[in-house]
């Protein structure tokens, strides 16, 4: 009897304290709260990479638009987009064409440690092929763009915010997107298609000349050129086309929205360059690697 | 016939970028009449410019360019009507990797056909009616701050435009900069111009050759026609 009473009164007691509903939500609360902290963190981070992802595409499908419609090709934007190419690729020959040849040096010094003794020269050039047309290249002069064009033109944008040319600009009528943003990014696409295609050659013409000097059997200029343009493939083309210019569309986009999208103090300017870099990267990286999977696998 | 430039009890908040708010402001400013607003000390940067531009919304309110509330008009129309109009900016005014020639000549270059040398003709002949040698060359951060505003008014005056806002035009160089403003200023004015001059020089408020039709005080966010002038009715 004293037993069942005990019962009765420890489920009663017990009772009592579950049907305290804001008692209970408390102790759950406090029980949860490392759990719910750490969700929030991961969902917060989450959505404002989603954000980031969202208006990269928007500023992607704006510019675009842009480059389509006659009307935004005034004469001042043309002299941006002129500048803009001035900056962004002429400026860039010289660190692309030394990257090209050293490349070039090092392709060949690896060819005869690795294949010289055992191998032919025929297979000098699908090796250049496989490894300076359909990755390096396209990887190595969008590093470069990033390095010196992408960050810069964070720099700028954030500084024009920074400053108020923003508005001095739309004051006088000039749209944003048109004037600071559609030049600077097909420049920097522009840029990179040309850079490309000089780095290749570059290379290719490094990797003959270095041969010829240490004696690798490279054949005659004409013999090695066949060969290497020979084992170009169209989807080689392709792979290279879009790997050199869909990067340094994103990069371009990026660092804008980065420049522009600055805080309005001094301070958040070297922020909006080291994110616009960061990011570009991330974007380089991830875009190769899926045109890579999408043409070679 | 509308006029040039109508605030309607607009309120616009005030920013990082602005001293203070505007708040409940009307007036109209028709063809051919100048509007002289004296600032408050300390409250120099006031968001009456940019609205007036359709730069920034009034968050109560309207403010309407030739009859056209700006919040009605397209992003492609706001571009357009810009162009027609000229404006000494307060503070800095300049985009730094433009040289000034090409900063004073922007608007015209992009908005209109004429020929490059026909724009700067018209700059060169600004440039020289506001005491510059010529059209400057060189950055604006290589520039003083009497010859920035000096080349301010020039490229205000740009293209003869329907509305002109002055803020501060005088700052630094006053009085000699007065005869060529105000010969430019009553040119404005004689081709049916509107003129919004902005100072918080008490010399300049009470300089008798500037005839406006209309003044203004501000006092906090409020502002207020002060009595004695001809003046529209607020709506």
């Amino acid at each position: 009897m004293n037993s069942r009473l005990y019962c009765a009164f420890f489920v009663i007691a017990n009772s009592n304290f579950m049907i305290n509903g804001p008692a209970l939500i408390r102790l759950i609360a406090t029980r949860m709260r490392p759990a719910m902290d750490f969700s929030a963190f991961v969902g917060e981070g989450a959505r404002n990479q989603l954000d980031k992802v969202l208006q990269t595409a928007a500023i992607v499908a704006a510019v675009q638009m842009a480059m389509l419609r006659p009307s935004y090709w005034r004469r001042t934007v043309r002299q941006a987009f002129a500048r803009q190419m001035v900056l962004c690729g002429a400026h860039a020959v010289g660190i692309v064409g030394f990257l090209a040849i050293a490349l070039g040096v090092l392709l060949v010094v690896q060819y005869q440690v690795w294949l010289g003794s055992v191998f032919q020269s025929q297979l000098l050039g699908p090796l250049l092929v496989a490894v300076v047309v359909r990755e390096l290249a396209p990887i190595l002069v969008n590093l470069v763009l990033i390095a010196r064009s992408g960050s810069t033109i964070a720099t700028e944008l954030a500084l024009v915010h920074v400053a108020g040319e923003d508005r001095v600009a739309e004051g006088q009528g000039l749209d944003l997107v048109g004037y600071f943003v559609v030049p600077r990014v097909l420049a920097l696409t522009l840029s990179a298609l040309c850079l490309t295609l000089i780095f290749t050659a570059c290379a290719i013409l490094s990797v003959y000349v270095f041969g010829q000097w240490t004696d690798t059997k490279t054949g005659t200029f004409w013999d090695f050129s066949q060969e290497t343009l020979g084992a170009i493939t169209l989807v080689d083309v392709v792979s290279m086309l879009l790997k050199s210019t869909v990067p340094a569309m994103l990069t371009g986009c990026i660092s804008c929205a980065e420049g522009l999208g600055a805080g309005d103090r001094t301070a958040s300017i070297p922020r909006a360059s080291r994110i616009a870099v960061q990011r570009s990267v991330v974007a380089l990286f991830g875009v190769c690697t899926l045109i890579s999977i999408a043409t070679y696998s | 016939m509308h006029p040039v430039l109508e605030f309607r009890q607009a309120t616009v908040d005030g920013g990082h970028l602005y001293d203070t708010a505007i708040w409940q402001v009307s007036f109209r400013l028709q063809r051919s009449e100048l509007m002289l607003v004296q600032l408050e000390t300390g409250h120099r940067f006031l968001p009456l410019a940019d609205a007036a531009q359709g730069l920034i919304e009034p968050s109560h309110g309207s403010v309407s360019f030739l009859g056209e509330s700006w919040t009605s008009l397209d992003e492609d129309a706001r571009l357009s009507a810009r162009a027609r109009i000229g404006r000494v900016f307060d503070g800095a005014g300049w985009i730094g990797e433009l040289d000034m020639d090409d900063n004073i000549t922007l608007s015209q270059r992009h908005h209109t056909r004429r020929t490059d040398s026909a724009i700067r003709d018209e700059a060169s002949e600004l440039s020289r009616r506001f005491s510059l040698p010529g059209l400057p060359q060189g950055k604006p951060s290589g520039m003083n701050a009497a010859d920035l505003r000096r080349a301010a008014c020039a490229r205000a005056f740009m293209g003869q435009p329907e509305l002109l806002i002055l803020e501060r035009p005088t700052a630094g160089i006053y009085p000699e900069i007065m005869p060529a403003l105000m010969a430019s200023v009553r040119a404005a004015l004689a081709r049916g111009a509107a003129v919004l001059w902005t100072t918080d020089d008490w010399e300049v408020w009470n300089d008798p050759g500037i005839k406006a039709t209309n003044r203004y005080a501000m006092t906090g966010s409020q502002m207020s026609l002060l009595p004695g002038d001809q003046s529209c009715p607020s709506p």
